[in-house]
């Protein structure tokens, strides 16, 4: 990671542009969506990491080698680094939100777009066991990665993934237990226990040309549209108003914003400081 | 030179020098200034409030694909990378920390400095670490002028010389009143 500080590689607008449309015309897959300046820092370090140097080398590996393009995917989705980020919102979450969900609803049924190696959708899941809601809920977990979507539940987490989460955790849950009780420790680090998995779905899901896939009642968003494009977040944002049931809840992160965008109207604030957004229309 | 963005990077020590900056340029100050600090990740409320009480501009944590513009006090907010787009925007990221600081200096002067070439300035303050060395450099290979806080006027040296070290030719070596003179003397251009 320190390394691509001082990387020697070099890569402009239109070498962007270049890779960008090769990879539309080889896989049909288009990258065009992501904000610039994290998109080519992930591309120079993965290039690193394969010790390529030059943009038109690895952009044709990258267009022969289906496996490579996948593992590409995969490297260049970004990570939450951390379970339970935001303690506030998630006890915001617990103390209103999920009453909520609990009294107008049946089955609760919930989304959580790019959910990339899992840490919302697992903090998640856990605050709903916590509540003791996991018989009527139902979580769908998707990316734009096929390799991230079929490694989730066998995913292993860093100690110090952990321990970060475990200070989280503890400013999330007043008892102070600890978050230990939800991973089996192994030797290169933490699996989730089963049965955190036990009431979620993954499927692979892109957003250009999305179909709608459900009426969800609650979209968790938070920090995945900062690593899009302006006009990808304003089509995404349309996306989740087709899949939201009407006063379906939408999350996104801290200091994203989307009152600018055209299907803004059909969302209410319901919580200014969390971001928590409600269709209404 | 027309300078179009100003980037300060501080952590440990720097509170006082920073206060005594943003107190210091006026109302209609026509730079962006964004400040790259070091800061506790639980604690979100109560830093733009602090600071807001000694700065003549707004001081602003920018949203998610915002335009910087003059007038602003920009600080990167807590546990987020702050990135300079092309465009003229902000952009942030949760991606892992750097040299363990989120905000990361050297990103944010990185991507300034790519953006704005010869038209930023970095400017970097007291600290115990070496963050912002390598971003210091990146801004003078891109054309832009590069300020160290004098190692012997900041309460921590460790940054400072760092920076000093990698750059290896930074423009000016400044106490912090000569800092805020140098600052002052760009509005008058």
């Amino acid at each position: 990671m320190n390394n691509s500080l001082n990387s020697k590689i070099e890569i402009g607008i239109s070498g962007i542009r270049n890779l960008v449309s090769i990879l539309k015309e080889s896989h049909g897959f288009d990258l065009g969506c992501f904000a610039l300046t994290s998109f080519k820092r992930r591309v120079i370090r993965t290039m690193q990491e394969n010790e390529i140097n030059c943009l038109n080398v690895f952009a044709d590996k990258l267009a022969a080698d289906k496996s490579f393009f996948e593992k590409f995917l995969k490297d260049i989705d970004v990570e939450c680094t951390e379970f339970f980020r935001d303690p506030p919102f998630w006890r915001y979450f617990r103390d209103e939100m999920l009453p909520t969900l609990d009294k107008n609803h049946k089955q609760i049924k919930i989304w959580v777009p790019g959910c990339s190696s899992g840490e919302e959708l697992i903090t998640l899941a856990i605050v709903i066991e916590e509540a003791g809601l996991k018989h009527k809920t139902k979580i769908t977990g998707t990316d734009i990665s096929p390799s991230i979507i079929r490694d989730l539940e066998n995913k292993v987490y860093s100690r110090k993934k952990i321990e970060i989460s475990e200070t989280n955790y503890q400013r999330f849950n007043e008892e102070k237990t600890s978050l230990l009780k939800y991973t089996l420790p192994g030797k290169t680090g933490f699996k989730i226990v089963d049965h955190i998995y036990e009431n979620m779905i993954f499927d692979i899901y892109k957003y250009q040309n999305a179909k709608k896939i459900g009426e969800f009642n609650l979209i968790i968003f938070r920090n995945i549209l900062i690593y899009y494009t302006q006009e990808c977040q304003e089509m995404i944002l349309g996306l989740f108003a087709d899949n939201l049931a009407n006063k379906g809840y939408l999350v996104i992160g801290n200091m994203e914003n989307i009152s600018w965008c055209k299907d803004f109207y059909r969302f209410t604030e319901v919580n200014q400081i969390e971001r928590v957004y409600k269709k209404t229309c | 030179m027309n300078t179009k963005l100003i980037i300060i990077g501080g952590s440990a020590g720097s509170f006082l020098i920073i206060t005594k900056i943003i107190s210091s340029l006026p109302k209609d100050y026509p730079i962006p200034v964004v400040l790259v600090l070091h800061r506790l990740k639980h604690v979100k409320h109560g830093f733009v409030e602090t600071l807001s009480v000694r700065s003549n501009m707004p001081i602003v944590e920018p949203f998610d694909k915002e335009k910087i513009k003059p007038g602003n006090i920009y600080l990167a907010p807590a546990n987020y990378h702050l990135y300079i787009e092309v465009a003229g925007t902000f952009a942030l990221s949760t991606e892992e920390p750097v040299n363990h600081s989120r905000p990361s200096i050297d990103l944010t002067f990185m991507t300034g400095g790519y953006a704005y070439r010869n038209k930023c300035i970095g400017i970097i303050l007291s600290g115990a670490n070496k963050d912002g060395a390598s971003g210091l450099k990146k801004i003078k290979d891109y054309g832009g002028i590069t300020i160290v806080q004098n190692p012997s006027n900041a309460q921590m040296p460790t940054m400072p010389i760092a920076a000093i070290e990698r750059t290896k030719n930074v423009n000016h070596i400044l106490n912090s009143d000569a800092i805020i003179k140098f600052l002052l003397s760009l509005s008058k251009k």
